[in-house]
């Protein structure tokens, strides 16, 4: 047995001993059962179905809209769950002179099973509020984005045979403080 | 041979440290803090078209040229009211429909001496009656869709009531100017 084993076993046995005299058993002692039940957590999703866009647009000029509507369906449960529902155009690329003079704008049609409510000073966000925030009943309602190149956007031959993916584009439902 | 085992062994620990702390900071650093779902909007794309015109002198219309100059005897030799017409043809090569709008450069646009009206549709066969031109633009014919040609004809009318010392000399050196603007119904 070489110098560093025997090390290891002394400093196994230093081990046992603290265990030893640092035990909870000692003497008399109780319990009591504190039966404080389950923490349920809530739930937070969205889910869009059935959306489609209105028109078919092969070469956008000024003036030119399409509109993408969808059913929106939103579980928000949770006593104190605050969320809010958004898009996000900054999540969208393409040419920068196309992309300056877009629109895109989210509105939200009849609501069932709670509210969303447009927040004062944030475009295209909505608070959303269950009527009934214990259970996973959903909110649901049709929202349409709206993608505008207004015909005042530009002028000349500014934005011309540019593009824009809107594929980074999605409903977006954020908790919220 | 102990020392540089001791040495690995020390810095071990330090390189297992370093990759945690950059897992934690990935995970702390996370732009959605809290719940947070998404739905996907159905990807589309949005693609602008073009507005592009094009000018030539006659029937024939130019795919590309953006100027154009009439022949210098079209207009050459004129007498007291007479009137000459030339044919002039606009190109629609872009995408998007627009309207033609004429005007004449601002000297021009205030002679006495020679006016200036231009109809749609070639010379031989006008399809309206001329809209007499002037500094301001004015809209001439119907709209001119992307990937087709129209023609219009430019009548320069010389004043009968020209002096008499105008003779032998430029009474006008104009330039017409053709505006493609947007058209939207």
């Amino acid at each position: 047995m070489n110098r560093l084993t025997k090390g290891l076993i002394a400093g196994g046995a230093g081990l046992a001993l603290l265990i030893g005299s640092a035990g909870t058993l000692a003497l008399w002692n109780d319990a009591a059962t504190l039966d404080a039940g389950a923490v349920d957590s809530g739930v937070l999703t969205v889910n869009a179905t059935g959306g489609t866009w209105d028109n078919t647009i092969t070469a956008w000029s000024p003036g030119d809209t399409a509109t993408y509507t969808a059913d929106v369906s939103i579980v928000a449960q949770g006593d104190n769950l605050h969320s809010q529902l958004s898009i996000d155009p900054s999540s969208i690329t393409g040419d920068p002179e196309l992309l300056a003079a877009l629109q895109i704008t989210m509105s939200v049609g009849t609501t069932s099973g709670g509210t969303l409510t447009p927040v004062a000073g944030q475009s295209n966000t909505f608070d959303v509020v269950s009527a009934t925030p214990t259970t996973t009943a959903p909110i649901t309602a049709p929202v349409t984005v709206t993608v505008t190149f207004p015909a005042d956007s530009v002028t000349g031959t500014v934005a011309q045979a540019q593009s824009v993916q809107l594929s980074g584009l999605q409903f977006l439902l954020q908790q919220t403080p | 041979m102990r020392e540089r085992q001791a040495r690995r062994s020390l810095m071990l620990p330090a390189l297992l440290t370093a990759s945690i702390a950059l897992v934690a900071g990935i995970s702390v650093g996370g732009s959605y803090a809290l719940w947070n779902g998404g739905a996907p909007i159905s990807e589309t794309e949005v693609r602008s078209g073009t507005l592009t015109a094009t000018v030539a002198v006659g029937d024939t219309g130019s795919p590309t040229a953006t100027s154009a100059a009439f022949d210098p005897a079209a207009f050459d030799g004129m007498l007291p009211g007479e009137a000459r017409s030339e044919t002039l043809t606009v190109g629609n090569t872009g995408t998007t429909t627009f309207l033609v709008a004429a005007s004449l450069d601002a000297t021009s646009a205030g002679s006495a001496a020679v006016s200036w009206a231009l109809a749609p549709g070639s010379c031989a066969a006008p399809a309206a009656a001329g809209v007499q031109l002037g500094a301001a633009p004015q809209n001439i014919g119907g709209p001119l869709t992307g990937a087709t040609f129209s023609s219009y004809c430019l009548t320069v009318t010389l004043d009968p009531e020209v002096p008499a010392d105008a003779a032998g000399t430029t009474v006008a050196d104009f330039t017409l100017i053709l505006d493609a603007n947007q058209y939207r119904p």
